[in-house]
């Protein structure tokens, strides 16, 4: 089965589809002088993009994991998470508390979604 | 439906090294067997266990699709990242994502867990 992979880069791809699976890179956000919430919007965004370069949309994450640099900060996160997910479909989900790759990133999320 | 079988590569009474299903295998985290070593050397040590499982399942490194890395001081980041750019295969990069984590021993610097296709 072939392997398809988005935004391939020198260390990373942003997306890799095989079969009926995408896996999405662990996603941060481009403007780190954002709020959690504004950081969680441009990181939905950018999830968005990737599943529909790949075929899938929101409805069809399998599962996420969420990282935020300081786990208080889950409620506001929520906040834009619970808006953003498609009603009827969320994924499986796991939250936890890590230090993240680059000063001022508060949330990285990565996803798993059918196609 | 019916599934392929699923095959277990060294399986222990707590977790095998790597699961295999059809076309694609799941391997566990890896982690350095010599913990006196420095990143770079304990991710090299990572990177030759997880080529060493992956063609014990019928895969290589072109075929990783996703990859987990856990650092116990993010600051190794740049320092793991010299190691992993020279190891991925051009053009053929997984999806991947690091954050930083205390491990199961405290002179572990790095884990890897990857999912691949075969």
């Amino acid at each position: 089965m072939s392997i398809k992979r988005i935004n391939v880069g020198a260390r990373m791809s942003s997306a890799v589809v095989h079969g009926n699976t995408v896996y999405l890179a662990g996603i941060t956000a481009d403007d780190a002088k954002a709020d959690v919430k504004g950081q969680t919007k441009q990181i939905l965004d950018k999830i968005d993009k990737f599943l529909k370069e790949a075929g899938s949309d929101k409805s069809k994450v399998l599962s996420a994991n969420i990282w935020l640099t300081d786990i208080s900060t889950w409620s506001q996160m929520n906040e834009v998470w619970d808006a953003w997910v498609s009603p009827g479909n969320t994924p499986a989900r796991a939250t936890v508390e890590a230090k993240l790759a680059a000063p001022g990133l508060k949330v990285e999320i990565m996803v798993q979604a059918a196609l | 439906m019916t599934h392929p079988p699923v095959v277990h590569i060294d399986p222990g009474p707590r977790l095998s090294e790597a699961t295999v299903c059809g076309d694609r295998m799941y391997l566990s985290g890896m982690i350095p067997e010599d913990t006196s070593a420095d990143i770079a050397g304990q991710v090299r040590q990572v990177l030759a266990e997880i080529d060493a499982l992956l063609a014990r399942g019928g895969s290589d490194k072109s075929k990783i699709l996703s990859a987990q890395v856990w650092l116990s001081d993010i600051g190794d980041f740049a320092a793991m990242n010299a190691v992993w750019d020279a190891w991925v295969v051009p053009g053929q990069t997984p999806a991947r994502a690091t954050v930083q984590a205390a491990l199961s021993e405290p002179a572990m610097k790095v884990e890897i867990m990857v999912v691949a296709a075969i």
